[in-house]
C-alpha cells in the first residue's frame, strides 16, 4: 500500500508543510521558524528541530525539493539559519553543531530573483537563488522565460542558457509524474499577466501557487496549494484554468487556503457574517472541492470578533466551513488542531483510500515516556 | 446531511447520580476533555426492576479516508452502557440511524441500534488490563479501521452469521457427506450440564430408536452462497429461516420436503424430533469466491409426523400418516415453529485434528514396534495430529511399573500393550487410525513370524521404537519389507535421545546410520558421556538401548516431544538424519545433527562389510596426511554374527611408536590399549577392534605385499582367538581393498575425490 503523507506545521499565521512520498523523498513548501524560544506559551512548534528530528530518523541531510512561494517573513524566517546556502561560506558552517541542511533544488517564482530592495532574511533566499540560476544547476525558476530575460542578461546569460530551468504557467513541473515520482505539479502561479509588465510586482500577487496531483496504488489525490495567493489572482487562475479546459487542474481533495484565511483570498469585502467570494473563487470552492475534502488553514485560531485586522478572518473561516460541510469534509486551522491549547502537526495521509488525517491521540503512560518527567528529588 | 440518531438506553441523568465506577470514570474521563476527539454529551440511567445500567452518549472523531468500505462518518455517537456487576465487556452502540451492516457487530434480538464488537478477548481476561477510559480510543480505532475495511484482517476466519446460544452439540465429522446420502438419523444425548451450557453428543444410529424422546433426526440443508457480515439477526422461526433461504435465493422448505418425503414412514421416525443442519457458505465480499462453509444446527420441537402435515406431505390419522394430494404447507403452523440454534462444533476427525495442529493428514502407513514407554508417548503425539495409518507390534503386556511413564493408564494393566494401545489410539479421534495390532516379540515371532513380516511388508515407514539394537538391526535387514525405517530410543541415563532415519530410497539402512551415530559418540565433545549412567541408578538391563529403571516421566515426554516432531521431519524429507537430542541439568535442550554419510556395502565372501563414505574419507585423509610415508591404524567396529555383517566404523591412527617407512609400516602400541578401551566403554561396547588397515604410497596400488599377508595372519590369529573374522583395509591412491576372512575374499572400493 503506497502511502505518501503531508505535515502541516502550526506555526501561526505562516506556512510550511513537508511532503514525504512513497519513494522517499521530501518535499518542503515553504520555511518559517516562527516559534519564540524564549516564550514558554508559544503553543507554535519549533520547526527547526521539528524537521530535524525526522531527518535524523532517516539519517539525511537534504530535501529534494524547498520550495520558496514567495519572500514575505511568514514563509521563509530563519531560512538562513537552517539551510545550507551555496552562495557564500557564512551559511555553509554548523549550526548550534548541526549540520546544515541541503537544498538539492530550491524552487522560486521569478520575483525572488527580479526583486530589488531586499534587505534581510528574503535578500539572502534571493541571493541563493539568483547563485543557482548563475551556476545553472539545483534551481527552478517559475515565471514567462522573457521575464528572466532582462536579469539573464545582466548576467551574462541568455534565456536560452536557462530554458530548462524555467517553468511558465499552465505547464507540469518537469521531472515530476504522479504515475512515476508519486506526485505531478501543475503550475498556476506566477503567470504571464501579473509577472509580464516588469514593474514593481506585489509579492502575493506573484506567488508560487501548485496544483499537486498524487498517486497511490493508481487512485489520484488533488491538493492545492494556494501560498498567500490573492482574491484577483486566483480568481484570475480559476477563470483562465477554465478557458483552457483543465477542469482537473481545480478539482481539489485538499486546499491549503491562500493567506491564514484572509477575506482578501476570497473577495473584495469581508461581509459581517461570512465573506462572499467572488464568482471564480465561488465556483472554486462550490464545484471543485471533492468528497470528504479538507481545507487547511495555516493560521492562528478563528477569533471569535473582528477586533484584529490580520487574518484570520471569522468571516472567511464560515465561508470555508461551510464550504466542508457541504463536502462531508472538514476546515482545519493548524492552530486549532486537535485542540487550540495544545495544537500539534497536522499529518494526512495520502493512500489509495485517498486522504485520511490523522486522529491520533496519545496520553497517560504514553505521554509521560515521551517527554521529560518534572524534576524530582530533595532540592531545596 | 444531519444525522438522525437513536435515543440511548435509559432515562438523562446527571452524571453525579451515576453510581457505577465504570461509567462514573469514563464520564469524568469525556468531561476532562482530555482527548481531543471525544466530546461528552450526557449520562442515562436504566432501572428496570432490579436491573440497573449505567449509559454514557459522546461523540467521537474518526480517522477516515476519503474513499471508505463502509459508510462511517467523521463523527460518530456513541453510547456505552454498564452494568453493576461488572462481568461482561460494556455495551457499546452506534446511535446513528443509518449505521451500517458491517463485519464485528453484536447479534442481538434486535437490529437498531448497532452493537459493536470491540474486543476478542473474554471480559475476564481484559479486565485484568482494561481501564475505561481505553474504551474511546477503542471505538475510534474499531470505526476507522471498519471504514477502512481492514478491521476484519484478511487471515481471520470470517466470523459467525447467527448468534449462538450456550448449548452445543457435537455432530459427528463426516455429517455434510453423510446427510448427502439419505436421511441421517441421529441420536442425541446430552452429555454435560454445565452452568455456561448444554453439551450434546450426536452419533449415527444404525437402525429404528427404542424409546422415544430421545431421539432426532437431521435434515440438513446447503443455502446458496450468504455475503459475509450482513445477516445480523437470529432466525426465531421456520419461517424466519426459510425467509433468510429465499433472500439467498433458495427454497429451505421445498428441499425439507423432498427430504422428509422420502423417508420412510415408519413410527419410530415419525416420532423422532426434527434437527435442521443448515449449511450455509460464505464469501467475504461479492469479489471473492465462497472461502467458508458455516454450519448451523436448530432444533425443532414437533415430531417428523407433525413437521410431515405441516409441510403438506402427509395426512396424521392417529399417528398413522395418510396420503395427501396437493398438499400445501400450513404457513399459519410454520409460523409458530419455533427454531433453538445449538451451538455447533464437529467430532475431531483426522482432518480437524491435523488442521489444529497446522499441519496436514498424513495417511502413510507406519508399522511402529515396540510400544512402551517413549513408543507410546510418541504414538500419541503423532495420532493427534492425525498423522499415519498405525500397525502396532509389540510382544509385552502392561506391568504396574510402565505406567510411571506410559502414555497409557493403570486400568489397564496386565493388557497387552498393543492392544491397549489401539483402543487408546482409535479412541484418541473421532475415527479409528490403527489397522492393527500384533502382539508379537519381533525377535522370536515364532507362529506370528509371518503376522510380522506382513505387517513390515505393507508399511510405508517402519518405526522402531523398541530400544533394542537386535530388534533395529533385524527390522533394518528384513529384506522383504520396503519402507523407510527409523528408530528412536533413548540413552541409558535419559539425558538424551536418538533419532536415526533412512533416507526415502533406502541407500543408507539404518544399521549404517546407528554406526555412525557411534562415530559421532567418540569424535563429538557433547557426546561424550552419551552412555555414562547416573551413579546409584538401577538399570535392569544391560543394553545400551535400556534406560535407567528411575527416570522421570517428563522427561520421556521431552524426548517423545522432540522425536515426535522430528520423525515427521525426517519423513517427509528426502535425506537420511541422525539427530540426538541432549537435555542438560538446567533443563536445557541441545540438538545435535550428525550429518548422514552415504553407506557403503560389500559382500567379501560369506560375510558383509558395511562401512560409509565418511570413514573412507577420513581413512584418505590420514593417508595423504602422512605421505610420502605409509600410515596405518587399527578399526573399530563391530560383527553381527547372526546376519554375518562386519561393520567398520572409525579407526584409531597410528600410534606415536608406530615405524613410518616409504615402503613400510609397523603399528605402534603406545596408549593403544586405553583407546580402544576407552572406545568401546565410550559406545558401551558397540565398537571394538575388528582389525587393521594401512597405506600403499602413490603408485603402488593396494595388492597386498608379503609383508601385508603375515600382517593379516597375524590379526587373524588374534580375532579368532576370540571367534571373530580379521578385517584389513590397504588404502591406496585410488581405492581401498577390503579383505574379510582370508586374504583372498577381497573387495576395492573407489575412494573418490577426497573431501
Amino acid at each position: 500500500m503506497a502511502t505518501h503523507r503531508l505535515n502541516v506545521f502550526p506555526l501561526g499565521n505562516a506556512d510550511c508543510c513537508r511532503i514525504d512520498l512513497e519513494s522517499g523523498d521530501q518535499i518542503l513548501i515553504d520555511y518559517a521558524a516562527m516559534r519564540d524560544p524564549e516564550c514558554k506559551d508559544d503553543l507554535r512548534i519549533d520547526l527547526p528541530s521539528e524537521l530535524r528530528k525526522d531527518l535524523d530518523s532517516r539519517k539525511r541531510d537534504y530535501y529534494k525539493v524547498v520550495m520558496f512561494t514567495h519572500l514575505d517573513d511568514d514563509h521563509i524566517r530563519g531560512a538562513s539559519n537552517f539551510f545550507y546556502m551555496q552562495h557564500a561560506e557564512k551559511y555553509q558552517d554548523k549550526v548550534d553543531g548541526m549540520s546544515r541542511i541541503k537544498m538539492d533544488e530550491m524552487w522560486v517564482p521569478a520575483a525572488v530573483i527580479t526583486e530589488g530592495g531586499c534587505t534581510e532574511e528574503d535578500r539572502i533566499i534571493r541571493q541563493e537563488a539568483r547563485y543557482r540560476l548563475k551556476q545553472g544547476s539545483g534551481i527552478r525558476v517559475f515565471s514567462r522565460p522573457e521575464q528572466l530575460k532582462k536579469w539573464l542578461e545582466g548576467e551574462g546569460l541568455s534565456v536560452a542558457d536557462r530554458q530548462a530551468l524555467i517553468t511558465d504557467a499552465g505547464q507540469l513541473v518537469p521531472g515530476w509524474l504522479a504515475e512515476i515520482q508519486g506526485v505531478e505539479f501543475f503550475v498556476h502561479s506566477p503567470f504571464a499577466c501579473r509577472t509580464d509588465d516588469g514593474s514593481y510586482v506585489e509579492r502575493n500577487d506573484g506567488c508560487l501557487v501548485l496544483h499537486a496531483t498524487f498517486s497511490a496504488d493508481s487512485t489520484k489525490t488533488r491538493v492545492f496549494f494556494g501560498a498567500d495567493i490573492r482574491q484577483e489572482p486566483l480568481s484570475e487562475i480559476v477563470r483562465i484554468t477554465r478557458l483552457k479546459g483543465r477542469e482537473e487542474r481545480l478539482e481539489s481533495d485538499i486546499v491549503k487556503i491562500p493567506h491564514h484565511s484572509s477575506y482578501l483570498s476570497l473577495g473584495p469585502e469581508k461581509g459581517t457574517s461570512k465573506t462572499q467570494p467572488t464568482e471564480d473563487i465561488a465556483y472554486f470552492y462550490e464545484k471543485k472541492l471533492l468528497w470528504r475534502a479538507t481545507l487547511i488553514s495555516t493560521s492562528k485560531p478563528i477569533p471569535a470578533n473582528d477586533d484584529d485586522n490580520q487574518p484570520p478572518h471569522r468571516q472567511a473561516a464560515n465561508y470555508y466551513r461551510e464550504r466542508a460541510d457541504a463536502q462531508g469534509g472538514t476546515y482545519v486551522v493548524t492552530m486549532e488542531n486537535p485542540k487550540p491549547s495544545a495544537p500539534e502537526t497536522l499529518v494526512i495521509e495520502i493512500t489509495g483510500s485517498k486522504a485520511k488525517q490523522k486522529k491520533s491521540y496519545s496520553a497517560g503512560l504514553f505521554s509521560a515516556v515521551s517527554r521529560p518527567a518534572p524534576r524530582a528529588g530533595s532540592g531545596d | 446531511m444531519t444525522d438522525v440518531f437513536f435515543i440511548a438506553p435509559g432515562e438523562s441523568a446527571a452524571t453525579d447520580a451515576l453510581v457505577i465506577p465504570l461509567a462514573q470514570d469514563l464520564a469524568k474521563h469525556l468531561l476532562r476533555q482530555i482527548n481531543p476527539y471525544a466530546r461528552f454529551r450526557e449520562a442515562r440511567i436504566t432501572q428496570e426492576d432490579a436491573e440497573r445500567m449505567e449509559t454514557i452518549v459522546f461523540d467521537i472523531d474518526v480517522e477516515l479516508s476519503q474513499i471508505t468500505e463502509f459508510d462511517i462518518h467523521p463523527t460518530e455517537r456513541i453510547s456505552v452502557s454498564f452494568r453493576p456487576q461488572n462481568d461482561a465487556w460494556p455495551e457499546v452502540l452506534a446511535l446513528r440511524e443509518d449505521f451500517p451492516v458491517v463485519p464485528h457487530l453484536n447479534l442481538r434480538p434486535v437490529e437498531f441500534p448497532r452493537s459493536l464488537c470491540l474486543y476478542e478477548e473474554a471480559y475476564s481476561e481484559g479486565r485484568l488490563r482494561w481501564t475505561v477510559v481505553s474504551i474511546v480510543e477503542r471505538i475510534r480505532t474499531w470505526l476507522s479501521e471498519t471504514a477502512q475495511g481492514v478491521l476484519h484482517k484478511d487471515d481471520q476466519p470470517l466470523e459467525p452469521l447467527f448468534l449462538g446460544t450456550r448449548d452445543t452439540v457435537v455432530l459427528p465429522a463426516d455429517i455434510y457427506a453423510r446427510t448427502a446420502l439419505g436421511p441421517t438419523q441421529l441420536l442425541i444425548a446430552r452429555a454435560d450440564r454445565k452452568p455456561w451450557g448444554q453439551i450434546y453428543i450426536a452419533r449415527y444410529l444404525a437402525g429404528g430408536v427404542q424409546g422415544q424422546g430421545t431421539a432426532f433426526v437431521a435434515a440438513t440443508y446447503l443455502c446458496p452462497p450468504i455475503l459475509h457480515g450482513v445477516m445480523n439477526w437470529t432466525p426465531q422461526t421456520l419461517s424466519d429461516l426459510q425467509s433468510a433461504s429465499i433472500a439467498a435465493r433458495g427454497d429451505l422448505l421445498v428441499s425439507l420436503r423432498d427430504q422428509v418425503s422420502s423417508w420412510p414412514r415408519e413410527g419410530w421416525l415419525l416420532a423422532c424430533h426434527l434437527v435442521l443442519i443448515v449449511f450455509f457458505p460464505k464469501a467475504r465480499d461479492a469479489k471473492h469466491a465462497v472461502e467458508a462453509l458455516e454450519t448451523r444446527v436448530f432444533v425443532t420441537n414437533p415430531t417428523v409426523g407433525e413437521i410431515g402435515e405441516i409441510l403438506g406431505i402427509w395426512q396424521l390419522n392417529n399417528g398413522v400418516p395418510g396420503h395427501l394430494i396437493g398438499g400445501t404447507i400450513d404457513q399459519q403452523r410454520l409460523d409458530h415453529i419455533a427454531l433453538v440454534p445449538l451451538n455447533l462444533t464437529f467430532a475431531l476427525d483426522r482432518q480437524r485434528a491435523a488442521s489444529l495442529n497446522g499441519s496436514v493428514p498424513d495417511l502413510r502407513r507406519i508399522t511402529a514396534v515396540g510400544m512402551g514407554a517413549l513408543g507410546s508417548q510418541i504414538a500419541n503425539l503423532l495420532a493427534r495430529s492425525g498423522y499415519g495409518r498405525w500397525s502396532l507390534v509389540d510382544g509385552d503386556v502392561l506391568l504396574p511399573h510402565n505406567f510411571a511413564r506410559h502414555a497409557l493408564v493403570h486400568s489397564l494393566v496386565g493388557m497387552g500393550k498393543v492392544d491397549a494401545m489401539k483402543m487408546h489410539l482409535d479412541a484418541t479421534l473421532a475415527e479409528p487410525i490403527v489397522e492393527g495390532a500384533l502382539f508379537a516379540d519381533v525377535l522370536n515371532a515364532g507362529e506370528k513370524e509371518d503376522d510380522v513380516n506382513r505387517v513390515l511388508k505393507t508399511a510405508d515407514a517402519i518405526l522402531d521404537f523398541s530400544a533394542s539394537v537386535p530388534v533395529a538391526r533385524k527390522l533394518a535387514l528384513a529384506a522383504s519389507a520396503q519402507g523407510r525405517r527409523a528408530s528412536a530410543f533413548m540413552n541409558p541415563s535419559g539425558s538424551s535421545s536418538i533419532l536415526l532415519c533412512e533416507d526415502s530410497q533406502r541407500l543408507t539402512r539404518l544399521d549404517s546410520l546407528e554406526m555412525q551415530y557411534y562415530r559421532a559418540i567418540l569424535s563429538r565433545t557433547e557426546l561424550a558421556d552419551h552412555f555414562g549412567i547416573a551413579p546409584g541408578s538401577i538399570r535392569y538391563a544391560t543394553s545400551c538401548r535400556d534406560v535407567s529403571s528411575t527416570l522421570p516421566a517428563h522427561q520421556v515426554a521431552l524426548h517423545a516431544a522432540l522425536t515426535s516432531a522430528a520423525i515427521k521431519k525426517a519423513l517427509s524429507s528426502e535425506g537420511a538424519c541422525i539427530r540426538v537430542w541432549i537435555a542438560d541439568e538446567e533443563d536445557a535442550v541441545q540438538s545435535l545433527q550428525i550429518p548422514p554419510e552415504a553407506m557403503i556395502e560389500r559382500q567379501i565372501g560369506d560375510w558383509k562389510l558395511v562401512t560409509d563414505r565418511g570413514f573412507l574419507d577420513k581413512l584418505n585423509l590420514l593417508r595423504s596426511a602422512g605421505l610420502p610415508e605409509e600410515t596405518g591404524g587399527v578399526l573399530l567396529g563391530t560383527w553381527d554374527l547372526v546376519h554375518r555383517i562386519v561393520y567398520v566404523a572409525d579407526t584409531i591412527p597410528a600410534p606415536p611408536d608406530s615405524k613410518k617407512r616409504v615402503t613400510s609400516f609397523i603399528r605402534g602400541c603406545e596408549g593403544l590399549l586405553d583407546k580402544v578401551t576407552h572406545a568401546g566403554r565410550a559406545t558401551s561396547g558397540m565398537l571394538q577392534y575388528v582389525g587393521e588397515w594401512h597405506s600403499h604410497p602413490n603408485g603402488f596400488g593396494t595388492a597386498p605385499s608379503g609383508d601385508d599377508r603375515k600382517v593379516f595372519e597375524w590379526i587373524t590369529e588374534k580375532t579368532t582367538e576370540d571367534g571373530y573374522q580379521p578385517v584389513m583395509t590397504i588404502v591406496g591412491e585410488l581405492d581401498a581393498r577390503w579383505f574379510v576372512e582370508s586374504i583372498s575374499s577381497q573387495q576395492n572400493v573407489d575412494l573418490g575425490a577426497a573431501k
